[in-house]
């Protein structure tokens, strides 16, 4: 029985994360600017992916897109690396995905609480 | 730098191949990252195989690549970049590989009868007393020259051993137009050059279509095409070229114009430039007198390079 309730909550957090990543990743990028595993550590250490390999083609069509950008970091010391930046395009869909966020939030909340 | 763990390059391995059909830089961004990610992974601490399995599989990474970029499933409905250049300038191969045949079968004077004409003829008219292949010798002879044509067409034919059996064709076509170059080898020298091209700009998409790579042969290309003006103008300047007329000097400018442009890569400069080299292969088809094999060599630069210039582009469009 436990079993099977964890399988549902696991189908269930992988579609909804699946719809969100995107926008949490251009939410980090908002905060500073990052590279590939410090984005992979932030996303897994807040349950927002299971898998982190699906974060680089998700990285990869965001830059296609414009929404973010990137450019080389060589440190004196340790290789060098590829930083995501977010652009100005980038901030405006973060914008758009948190207008729709903050409508059904509280509906899908007030639906769960009558629920209960 | 740490050395790179077996798994690793086994995974890496295996994700290149299951993003085939990813955009190439796209491909390249993920697998450059993926790899950054582990090597930190692993410097941070972490064992290679738990950051694999973290990862998930190649599979699985290469089917949310596709995801991302509307790539449906099923490989036949879409193909990547590299396989439309070779396509293309194969096909291309085949049309030059059939009118250089026709041309030199049928239209072009056998040079053998040439020069008898020569001794012959006291009046100099030697193309009008020589026969072509066709006349001279029969079908027989006038259908060796479709045998680059055939070369040509073998790699659209082979499937997965398009690769291999590119280069071949590429190399007996060359080899050809060397061992019979003093007859009529030399005409296949644009064709041999074009068979190059499309082994070579499909390698060069294959390895990620490097910019640096495609501004350097586009330059290399224009300086190939304003040659013979400069050449030109090098004669005329220093007298070894004795008056020029004025067709001349328009030519050469129209010339170094086209190439100039072609260097800066403005919008359809590679079509026109194509079309060109056609205009000026007909001339040599038609109407170029003792110098047709040079202007055949010259209009068949143009059309090469325009081609391969068409078909760099098509390919790296919309990036």
């Amino acid at each position: 029985m436990v079993s099977i309730m964890n399988e549902d909550e696991e189908r269930i957090a992988t579609n909804i994360r699946k719809g969100v990543l995107e926008f949490c990743v251009l939410g980090l990028l908002a905060r500073r600017e990052m590279y590939g595993l410090e984005l992979a550590n932030e996303l897994v250490g807040r349950s927002l992916t299971a898998s982190e390999g699906s974060l680089y083609p998700l990285l990869a069509r965001l830059r296609d897109s414009g929404a973010v950008d990137t450019r080389w970091n060589a440190p004196d010391v340790g290789r060098a690396r590829r930083y995501y930046t977010i652009t100005a395009r980038g901030h405006d869909q973060l914008r758009a995905f948190a207008d729709v966020w903050r409508t059904i939030v509280p509906q899908v909340g007030a639906l769960l609480q009558e629920e209960s | 730098m740490i050395q790179e763990h077996p798994a690793i390059q086994r995974y890496l391995r295996a994700l290149n191949s299951e993003l085939q059909r990813v955009p190439n830089a796209s491909r390249e961004t993920i697998i450059d990252d993926v790899r950054a990610h582990v090597a930190d992974a692993v410097d941070a601490g972490r064992e290679p195989d738990e950051v694999l399995a973290a990862l998930g599989s190649p599979k699985d990474v290469a089917r949310d690549a596709r995801e991302q970029f509307g790539i449906s499933a099923d490989p036949s409905r879409q193909d990547n970049p590299a396989d439309r250049a070779s396509r293309m300038l194969h096909r291309a191969a085949v049309i030059l590989a059939v009118v250089t045949a026709v041309f030199v079968a049928f239209i072009l004077p056998s040079y053998a009868t040439e020069e008898g004409g020569v001794s012959s003829d006291s009046t100099g008219s030697t193309l009008q007393t020589a026969t072509g292949l066709f006349e001279q010798y029969g079908l027989g002879v006038a259908l060796l020259p479709l045998v680059p044509a055939l070369l040509a067409l073998l790699p659209l034919l082979s499937g997965s051993l398009r690769l291999p059996v590119s280069w071949l064709g590429a190399v007996l076509v060359t080899g050809f137009s060397i061992v019979a170059g003093l007859s009529i080898g030399g005409f296949f020298v644009p064709l041999a050059l074009l068979m190059w091209t499309a082994v070579l700009v499909p390698l060069w998409i294959r390895r990620g279509a490097s910019p640096v790579v495609g501004r350097s042969w586009r330059i290399v290309g224009a300086l190939l095409m304003v040659a013979p003006a400069l050449l030109g103008i090098g004669g005329a300047l220093t007298g070894t070229f004795l008056d020029p007329g004025a067709p001349f000097w328009i030519v050469t400018i129209l010339a170094i114009g086209v190439s100039v442009l072609f260097a800066l890569r403005v919008r359809f400069i590679d079509v026109t430039v194509g079309v060109l080299g056609v205009a000026i292969m007909g001339l040599a088809v038609f109407d170029a007198g003792l110098l047709v094999l040079a202007v055949w060599w010259g209009g068949g630069l143009w059309l090469v390079i325009g081609l391969s210039a068409v078909a760099a582009r098509r390919s790296t469009a919309g990036r």
